[in-house]
């Protein structure tokens, strides 16, 4: 009969499982951004090397 | 149409005669699910009545892997050899190969479980020989192969040859393995068809539209 | 010439405006559920990123019939953006799912049809990637993704009817209400506002993201050009 007065006290895994999701999705969008500033340098190095030629 | 047919035909006919004179494939693949069975016989107890699904799930076990061995063998021979070039020179229509190979996969697959379904019964009392029962085997056998076919003719270009085609057949050919168990299940434990024929049902449902889409598919998977 | 078009940066605030709303939504404004407490509400966002998920999946299977109909390299590199972010999406859902059904059900995994063929999803998307990884000629690499994500995306359905079939036949009955014992409740005006907001941050989110890793495959593709070029130059 108190289980249904009071709700379970679940509020842990609530907070542990939104913290995972913004973990993950957090690292690939940090992901993105590592890429995408290697293949700007790159991109940066090979435009350069054409104008030295 | 005839001609469709007899290219096919001689497509498979290649596959037969190359691999009869050395036989490494197909002994391969029945020693492979022989020593499945065996193993799963010591590992586990099977018994039909009151472990159907199990037997079920240990029979198809063994399918799929001799299926997948045969799979990966027969185009990676037929690569090192350099006989998919020929073929491809050849004037047919594409689908011709993949029709051939498929035909070719199948076959190999349907005469390792005509060994196997054999020794199965002889372990286990159960009388293979229903119609119903080697039409499951068929279905699945069909289903397993015509997906196989189109993976392994890509996996085959591919680096990381050996362990890819597995994981890429195994997710995609989930509905052929769940409805082959179930509806071998079926048959050992004697239920009515009426309730285990939705499992059929499936197996048709997938090989006519994977069939279909493979042979639609097939041009782009080819080696230029 | 390489900097964020306008629109992007408008869809990028927008995005963060509504996960965040969103977010605000989950914790502050939606009830706690009476029969599972708290941890009832990751179900906002475990449904958000798994219907959006499947979007993605059948983008991407979208992307690969025009890329084999067109041959136009645009499409490839729509269709593996698509799938990288589906891949995080439905591994976010899927440890959503896992952390609800831990204290509900006393364990970390329930053989849940949807959550089931969430798994086998994740498993093609991954073997996409891995097929990938083991072909170097560009054309047919997309090619052969292509392939793939249509032969992925078909087979779905067929994996997911199988499994609901088994699972119809072998009930596993697990709490007293049949509802309740399969994770169902019913949604009153509150968490209703709450769960379609939630739906609809996500879909601005993947669509946020997949410009941004669109534009990233773009980028990648010239710098390989570029360094093809090079090295033909060198010669």
């Amino acid at each position: 009969m108190f289980s249904t007065l009071f709700a379970p006290d679940t509020g842990e895994y609530l907070i542990a499982g939104y913290i995972v999701v913004t973990l993950v999705v957090g690292l690939y969008i940090t992901s993105l951004v590592i890429r995408w500033k290697n293949a700007l340098q790159a991109f940066r190095l090979y435009t350069q090397e054409f104008d030295g030629e | 149409m005839r001609s469709y047919f007899k290219a096919v035909g001689a497509v498979i006919w290649k596959d037969f005669r190359a691999e009869w004179r050395s036989r490494e494939n197909l002994s391969a693949m029945l020693v492979f699910a022989l020593l499945v069975i065996l193993i799963f016989n010591f590992a586990l107890e099977l018994d039909l009545d009151t472990r159907a699904s199990l037997s079920a799930g240990v029979l198809w076990t063994t399918f799929i892997f001799a299926g997948t061995i045969g799979l990966n063998r027969s185009l990676a021979v037929e690569k090192d050899r350099g006989c998919l070039d020929g073929l491809l020179l050849a004037p047919v229509d594409r689908s011709v190969i993949y029709f051939g190979k498929a035909v070719g996969n199948l076959l190999f697959m349907v005469v390792v479980e005509a060994i196997v379904l054999p020794v199965f019964s002889f372990l286990y009392g159960f009388n293979v020989f229903q119609p119903g029962f080697l039409g499951v085997v068929i279905l699945g056998s069909i289903g397993y192969t015509a997906v196989g076919t189109l993976l392994s003719t890509m996996v085959v270009q591919a680096r990381t040859r050996d362990i890819l085609l597995p994981i890429l057949l195994f997710p995609l050919t989930l509905p052929v393995v769940i409805a082959a168990v179930k509806a071998s299940q079926g048959f050992f434990q004697n239920t009515p068809l009426a309730e285990f024929s939705v499992w059929i049902n499936i197996l048709v449902a997938y090989d006519l539209v994977f069939i279909a889409v493979a042979m639609m598919v097939f041009d782009y998977v080819l080696e230029d | 010439m390489r900097s964020k078009p306008r629109l992007l940066i408008a869809l990028d605030i927008l995005s963060a405006v509504m996960i965040l709303t969103a977010a605000g939504l989950v914790f502050f404004y939606a009830p706690v559920e009476k029969l599972m407490g708290a941890v009832q509400k990751v179900f906002y966002f475990h449904v958000a990123t798994a219907w959006v998920g499947m979007l993605g999946f059948s983008a991407a299977a979208l992307a690969g019939v025009f890329y084999l109909r067109e041959g136009k390299e645009r499409w490839d590199i729509v269709g593996v953006s698509a799938v990288e972010i589906s891949l995080v999406f439905f591994l976010a859902a899927i440890v959503l799912g896992s952390i609800w059904a831990r204290p509900i059900w006393n364990t970390w995994w329930t053989w849940d049809p949807r959550l089931t063929t969430a798994a086998i999803v994740e498993l093609i998307y991954g073997a996409y990637m891995l097929l990938r990884s083991g072909v170097d000629d560009p054309d047919r690499r997309a090619r052969f993704s292509a392939v793939y994500a249509l032969f992925g995306f078909i087979s779905v359905p067929l994996t997911f009817i199988s499994i609901r079939l088994l699972r119809t036949i072998h009930p596993v009955v697990i709490g007293s209400a049949e509802a309740a014992s399969q994770g169902g409740f019913n949604m009153d005006a509150s968490m209703q506002i709450t769960f379609f907001f939630s739906l609809a941050a996500f879909s601005i989110f993947f669509a946020d993201l997949l410009w941004h890793r669109i534009r990233l495959g773009e980028l990648n593709s010239a710098v390989e050009t570029l360094r093809v070029e090079t090295n033909q130059e060198g010669i």
